[in-house]
């Protein structure tokens, strides 16, 4: 469905310079930096996935998916989706695929929602009958009745990702792209537009390609991941998969009777919270729990409570991007 | 044709929804319209010779100005193509503008048409009723004089917006297009016969505004509907607005085109 091969894109900024007449300067011969947004990724997404993209901020995320989307033409490699080459095909492309930005609307912004809804209806050739069916529905499924008459300036966040999911998905689109959907929406309104999503993905086997900094996100929509790092993919593959392969940290919670004792080895990181937890973190392979609860008891405080977990997906994905993917 | 429909019924329901908005509107053109019959009755009581027409002539070329004013210039609207770019630009949604499988120029012109034809219908059309009834604004000289003049309207309307989507194109290179369009609007005032009829200008000024286009959008069809042209005059009037509304508007698509493939390439 979507196929990307060695897909590149650079982008030129041009560099403020400094001495005399540097404005002149940079306006008679401007000096650029080249800044490697996509450097050479593959990868390839088949129908009814859902797949989440993660990276940084700066990471190529939007660049990727702008290049998916067709507004974006690649510097090299090539992309496909759906049999299209969507900076080619652009107006076919652009009728198979729904977007939604979660940082801007794609509604017209003092129009109200219906009547947004109506002028995308004879933009995308939607018939009445189709356009009736799936406005009944997204209404239900999103409870778009009560800020349908609204113009869009007037809406809250949370109920304006919701109208523009709507507008994404009138045309029927096969595949979807969501960039950042949730960012900056309140934990219900978050729950409704994933299983919105999930409704969307099971029942009209849309493929759905999102990014977000959300990993409650990941965790409950997604069913692959590919991080993004510095324009290179470090990661595809499942979550499960992820936490085997990045989670190796451990996390043990202490509680002791006194004062905590010093712990002094090699690569094992122990502190005391702000909530007055003493944590202590270590490599999966480098040590046993044992060996460290027999280090920590030669202080000879007794200790009163103890939780051991592996790094949730949070810490894994922090890692991630903190080592940029060393191994 | 259909997107025109949804456009138009959307002014419909924002004219009802903002009623107050839209009777200020219409009082607006009424006190312009009053403003300007007033203002020209005072000249010609100083010197009837003044401008080389008869006062009804001129009242009626000068509150037909002002009444078309509000389909020819919405530069207060945030439809019109250049605030509408501008914008857009601004906030960084015009990606958005992109991802529809229309053309820009294309959404722009369908929904500035629906404007203006909502305007027409309900601002200019009772605007001209009152003037005609009490402010002895003249009727057009004839059938094939009124057909001329719608036709001489909407050329009119076609350069307008050329000319206001290349201005806002300007955005795309300088992300800030007020001081320009301050400008802008200043020379259309001038040039354009809605303020100042032209033929009061001197011979240079006359041959200079010849070359323009801007004389296309009040000039023209106010000189066709005040019946001062022959019917060769007319039909002449009618090809010269016909082709810079074509040579604007294809200008427009270039340059659109242009800017298109830039902000692909270079990612804006």
């Amino acid at each position: 469905m979507i196929s990307v091969k060695k897909l590149t894109k650079t982008y030129r900024i041009a560099r403020p310079q400094e001495g005399r007449f540097a404005a002149l300067r940079s306006l008679v011969r401007p000096q650029y930096t080249v800044c490697r947004a996509v450097d050479g990724i593959d990868f390839d997404i088949q129908d009814g996935e859902v797949v989440g993209y993660i990276g940084q901020n700066g990471a190529g995320k939007s660049t990727t998916i702008k290049m998916l989307s067709g507004i974006l033409v690649p510097d090299s490699g090539s992309v496909e989706v759906d049999g299209l080459t969507p900076h080619v095909d652009r107006k076919a492309h652009l009728q198979n695929i729904g977007v939604v930005f979660g940082q801007k609307t794609s509604l017209w912004w003092d129009v109200p929602v219906i009547d947004s809804l109506r002028i995308l209806k004879e933009m995308y050739r939607i018939g009445e009958g189709q356009f009736r069916k799936n406005l009944e529905m997204f209404c239900g499924l999103l409870d778009l009745d009560s800020f349908l008459g609204q113009p869009v300036r007037q809406l809250s966040l949370g109920q304006r990702v919701r109208a523009d999911l709507a507008a994404a998905l009138m045309h029927d689109p096969q595949i979807l792209f969501l960039d950042e959907p949730t960012i900056g929406v309140d934990v219900v309104a978050k729950e409704r537009l994933r299983e919105f999503i999930l409704e969307i993905n099971r029942e009209r086997k849309v493929t759905v390609l999102l990014t977000t900094h959300d990993m409650v996100d990941m965790e409950k929509l997604v069913d692959r991941v590919i991080v993004i790092n510095a324009g290179s993919i470090l990661y595809d593959g499942g979550i499960q998969g992820l936490r085997e392969r990045y989670g190796r940290q451990r996390r043990m919670e202490l509680e002791f009777e006194g004062e905590p004792p010093e712990i002094s080895l090699p690569g094992v990181q122990a502190g005391k919270q702000k909530d007055g937890k003493f944590v202590v973190t270590f490599a999966q392979g480098q040590y046993a729990v044992d060996e460290i609860l027999s280090h920590i008891r030669q202080g000879g405080v007794p200790i009163r409570d103890i939780t051991i977990q592996n790094a949730d997906i949070e810490q894994i994905v922090r890692d991630i991007y903190r080592e940029g993917g060393r191994e | 044709m259909r997107v025109f429909g949804s456009w138009f019924k959307t002014e419909m329901r924002a004219a009802g929804l903002y009623r107050a908005d839209f009777l200020l509107r219409l009082c607006y053109s009424l006190i312009a319209m009053y403003g300007v019959c007033s203002l020209w009755r005072a000249l010609y009581r100083q010197d009837p010779g003044l401008v080389g027409r008869p006062l009804p002539a001129m009242v009626t070329y000068a509150m037909l100005a002002v009444a078309l004013d509000i389909i020819f210039y919405p530069s207060a609207l945030k439809s019109a193509p250049q605030n509408y770019i501008a914008d857009q630009v601004r906030t960084g949604r015009i990606d958005t503008d992109l991802l529809r499988p229309r053309d820009l120029q294309f959404q722009l012109l369908v929904r500035n048409a629906a404007v203006a034809l909502f305007s027409l219908l309900w601002l200019v059309l009772p605007a001209w009723l009152l003037g005609v009834f009490f402010l002895g604004m003249e009727l057009p000289a004839g059938v094939i004089c009124t057909a001329a003049f719608a036709a001489s309207i909407v050329l009119g309307f076609l350069v307008l917006f050329s000319l206001n989507f290349l201005l806002g194109l300007v955005c795309f290179v300088t992300l800030d297009i007020r001081q320009i369009t301050m400008a802008y609007s200043g020379i259309l005032t001038i040039l354009s016969g809605k303020l100042i009829p032209n033929w009061l200008y001197p011979e240079w000024m006359q041959a200079v505004i010849r070359l323009l286009p801007f004389r296309c959008i009040f000039e023209m069809p106010l000189n066709i509907y005040t019946g001062v042209l022959e019917s060769g005059e007319i039909v002449r009037g009618l090809l010269l607005q016909g082709f810079w509304a074509l040579a604007l508007f294809c200008l427009g698509r270039l340059a659109w085109r242009k800017v298109h493939k830039y902000l692909a390439v270079q990612g804006g």
